[in-house]
């Protein structure tokens, strides 16, 4: 009798993922977004060179372009335009690190928390504090 | 049943010393910027003060405010920054690493009266009628720190508004106004971000 009961066949556990899928299917949503057919800005874009430790990270988000400018007179602001290339809302940590002209590291912006809603995209921008400042280095995280 | 019983009890009581010693956290260094720092509902974190800082002085260095001053480097007087949040803390925190930052792009000077040593020499080479004159100040930084509380049943939220000005000493008049919201939301405070 004992064993009967075990063996039964009960719909509701097999009906749970599929419910839990059709949940997260019904959270997701993502940015539709209207700009400008020709833009009017003209960016100074950085060639990149990109090293991809984690790639579920590169699958998640996409670092679009890198453009570069100069506020002040004399001081390296950095704009990265990063896309989210999921459905739903994440959340990442970046950090860009300051390079002087000999190559030596120049203080950084800390982490920062960017919370993107699914496909959305957004842009990241520092200026950095000391004229001596020439490179940059971009580094993002996910939560 | 008594040869089941110990073995299941002392293995209870290892998997409870193990729990508790994975549940205490030992005392450890956090990067001050970084994502394991305390998150706060209740009062602005050293985060937030960073966070806020490096954005207003990024603001200002932006609009290009710096280069219009007849004089390089401009002379800055940080003038006061008001706290109207309900909790206490060293208004430096803020008013340090924006005048801090503007001073190493070498844009400016900050004039400081706070050091009494130079303060009392500057006094006798006034008194004495020598020495080059103080400089007159050309910018004052002020500001005020506002905190905004809201909540929906169990979950709270908190906005802090950081307000920075520079204005022109001679005539009063704003020549740069900036502002950086914070806010955080949940139920208590957490570890990390």
């Amino acid at each position: 009798m004992k064993n009967k009961t075990t063996a039964r066949f009960s719909p509701a556990p097999a009906a749970l993922p599929i419910l839990g899928l059709l949940l997260l299917a019904g959270c997701a949503s993502s940015v539709n977004s209207y700009q400008r057919a020709q833009p009017e800005s003209v960016a100074n874009y950085v060639n990149d060179r990109r090293v991809v430790t984690d790639t579920t990270l590169a699958r998640a988000l996409r670092v679009v372009s890198i453009a570069e400018n100069r506020v002040s007179g004399n001081l390296l602001q950095i704009t990265a335009t990063i896309e989210s290339l999921k459905t739903g809302a994440r959340s990442f940590h970046y950090k860009l690190d300051w390079i002087d002209a000999a190559g030596a590291p120049a203080g950084d912006t800390g982490w920062r928390l960017l919370s993107l809603r699914g496909r959305e995209t957004t842009a990241v921008t520092a200026v950095a504090t000391n004229p001596g400042i020439v490179d940059f280095r971009l580094q993002i995280v996910e939560k | 049943m008594k040869t089941h019983t110990t073995p299941i009890l002392a293995l209870a009581a290892a998997a409870g010393a193990l729990l508790m010693s994975g549940c205490s956290t030992p005392a450890h260094y956090v990067d001050s910027k970084g994502p394991a720092t305390l998150v706060s509902l209740n009062q602005i974190n050293i985060q937030d003060f960073y966070q806020a800082a490096d954005d207003l002085v990024a603001g200002i260095l932006a609009s290009g405010v710096l280069e219009r001053a007849p004089a390089q480097p401009a002379v800055l007087l940080v003038s006061r920054i008001i706290n109207n949040t309900q909790t206490n803390f060293d208004m430096s925190l803020l008013s340090e690493k924006v005048s801090g930052a503007l001073l190493n792009t070498g844009k400016i000077v900050v004039l400081n009266d706070t050091d009494a040593k130079a303060e009392s020499q500057r006094q006798m080479n006034e008194f004495l009628g020598k020495g080059a004159a103080r400089p007159k100040p050309y910018y004052s930084l002020s500001g005020k720190i506002i905190e905004d509380k809201a909540s929906a049943g169990r979950t709270k939220q908190t906005s802090y508004v950081f307000q920075l000005s520079l204005t022109l000493v001679d005539d009063g008049i704003q020549a740069w106004k900036g502002e950086k919201t914070i806010t955080k939301q949940g139920t208590r405070s957490a570890i990390g971000w």
